[in-house]
């Protein structure tokens, strides 16, 4: 049940020595690197790994500030690979991968592959994106390297991935949470039943999206399958970062090849135990371009308590949202994911939509963008404006803020591709 | 009986086209339409003379779109025509979930289109007081 038995289930102590060796060795490494060297990391000194906390922060305008190669501290001849980052305005944030580095992640993804099951004789589709994006090549090369037949379709084309999935008898899937409720959709639509369609169908791997646990189980049901959520960013090589185990309490978080903290988004303080706070990570292995206390910005719990199947890397909560998702409205502080999850138990909408916040007079205003589901629509003005009034009490019972709420065409609210922008803030300062 | 395909649509400029766009030129003639609004959206009403296809290319263009029977009833002159009946149906007690008329050019006709719960029974009650109810095929031969 592990790939790699003696990392998995190190002992606390050993982990943790482990940890303090490679976080010396990165801060060596970095040193190297420009950006690093204008921060005078060389003269940091780390005793024991609570010394990590007296570290500068990385951050995503720092990697734009070091593009193109500032942050590199090993010589091109010794990179063999780029990712970036999806950022669709400006300088884009680019990640190095040595050849020790590609294999690394490699084992990481590998190891949360087998960890939920996944063995050679499985047929593997990859409904990701594939390219400058990691989400697609990361588990690609896990599945691969574990010894499964791989698919790799990479994302969009709904009829093809269906015909896919059925012919080639595909056992696990990587998908996106919401276009596998895309695929449900589809599949509902023309009347076919998941577990006669696709009889050897067992898992499915949600990436990409931080979800609810709606969402898993929405698909989860629909499909028969075991759902499993994915945790990774491109910054810290992609997917394989942390992983659910078959408990799904929780994802570990890799201690061995990364170190991470939990702190106050404003203050950087470490939270106390059982409290919500940014997610920090710290790369342990990375040789082309370390990266030291990175700010993810990806809100999470940390889980100390042992869990079941024995791995002894702690868990992270599912990522709750984003801290520069949330949004704060008169003084209340809002998560797209707490609107998801009410359009997801709302007969009659999708599950696209789009928050605006505008400014009315001194006080602030939402309005939820929302598309009419084509196959509930009943022909009436009045069945409408009762799905409406629904949304805005169900929402104000969430929220405590009672938003607008605008029905729209489906389809007319743009699908969003990997980590969506959901908010448009109009709001004057 | 005849059928009205209702057409959600927000209430934007432009939108109302983009709707129509997807059927008109396309072989179904629009006979009468009818917008109910409720703020940012409404609802299209549409006789159209291929009801059926026509809902299929709307449900293909990716709206939402239903198909109901109606009552259409053809009445002499406007204002009279829709009191006699609004008259009789007080009378009979009927409610009415929403209805609306149009003129046939060039013609001395209206129509008065009743969206019903109960169909049959509206049909019923105004061919026994003597006005003729139209069925799909008769509305586009007006
Ligand atoms: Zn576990």
């Amino acid at each position: 049940m592990y790939w790699d038995q003696a990392t998995e289930t190190m002992s606390r102590d050993q982990l943790e020595e482990l940890q303090l060796k490679r976080m010396k060795e990165t801060l060596n490494r970095a040193a190297k690197a420009p950006f690093y060297q204008t921060l005078g990391i060389a003269d940091y000194v780390i005793k024991d790994l609570s010394d990590i906390q007296k570290l500068p922060v990385t951050t995503k305008q720092d990697l734009r500030d070091a593009y193109p190669y500032g942050m590199v501290c090993t010589p091109l001849q010794e990179i063999i690979r780029l990712h970036s980052s999806s950022g669709t305005t400006g300088i884009p944030t680019v990640v190095y991968h040595s050849r020790e580095d590609i294999q690394m992640w490699t084992e990481l993804v590998t190891r949360c592959m087998y960890m939920i099951g996944v063995r050679p004789d499985d047929v593997f589709q990859n409904m990701i994106g594939y390219g400058l994006f990691t989400g697609g090549l990361g588990l690609h090369y896990g599945a691969e390297r574990l010894g499964c037949l791989t698919i790799p379709t990479g994302p969009g084309n709904t009829k093809r991935q269906l015909k896919f999935m059925k012919e080639f008898d595909v056992s696990v899937i990587h998908v996106i949470p919401s276009y596998a409720l895309h695929l449900a959709d589809t599949l509902e639509a023309a009347g076919i039943k998941p577990k006669k369609e696709f009889p050897k169908l067992k898992s499915a791997i949600l990436g990409a999206e931080p979800h609810s646990e709606e969402t898993r189980a929405k698909i989860e049901d629909f499909f028969g399958i075991d759902a499993f959520n994915s945790y990774g960013l491109s910054e810290m090589n992609g997917p394989g970062v942390a992983f659910e185990c078959p408990h799904k309490q929780g994802l570990h978080l890799w201690e061995d090849a990364f170190c991470f903290e939990i702190v106050d988004p404003e203050t950087l303080k470490p939270t106390s135990p059982g409290e919500r706070g940014e997610l920090i990570v710290t790369t342990l292995t990375r040789q082309a371009m370390p990266i030291i206390r990175y700010r993810t910005k990806d809100l999470t719990m940390r889980i100390t308590a042992e869990c079941a199947c024995g791995r002894t890397h702690q868990r992270i909560e599912r990522i709750s949202g984003r801290s520069d998702d949330m949004m704060i409205l008169k003084g209340v502080n809002i998560f797209p994911i707490q609107i998801e999850q009410i359009l997801i138990g709302t007969p009659g909408v999708g599950r696209n939509y789009q928050i605006i916040l505008e400014s009315k007079g001194h006080n602030d205003h939402m309005i939820l963008k929302v598309e009419l589901d084509p196959s509930m629509f009943i022909g009436d003005i009045s069945s409408l404006e009762k799905l409406r009034a629904k949304l805005i009490r169900e929402l104000h019972d969430e929220i405590l803020i009672t938003p607008d709420v605008d029905l729209c065409e489906p389809g007319s609210i743009p699908v969003a591709q990997g980590k969506a922008v959901r908010v448009i803030d109009n709001r004057e300062l | 009986m005849a059928h009205q395909i209702s057409l959600f649509v927000e209430n934007k400029p432009g939108k109302l086209d983009a709707v129509l766009a997807s059927i008109i030129g396309k072989k179904i003639d629009i006979k009468a339409f009818m917008i109910a609004s409720a703020g940012k959206f409404g609802v299209i009403k549409l006789l159209v003379d291929e009801p059926f296809k026509a809902r299929e290319m709307l449900k293909d263009a990716g709206h939402a779109v239903a198909l109901e029977e109606v009552v259409v009833v053809e009445i002499r002159d406007m204002p009279q025509g829709i009191k006699d009946i609004t008259d009789l149906f007080a009378s009979k007690g009927i409610n009415i979930e929403n209805a609306y008329g149009f003129s046939v050019q060039e013609k001395p006709k209206s129509l008065f289109i009743i969206e019903t719960k109960e169909p049959s029974n509206i049909k019923e009650i105004v061919t026994a007081k003597g006005f003729k109810v139209l069925s799909d095929a008769q509305i586009y031969a007006l």
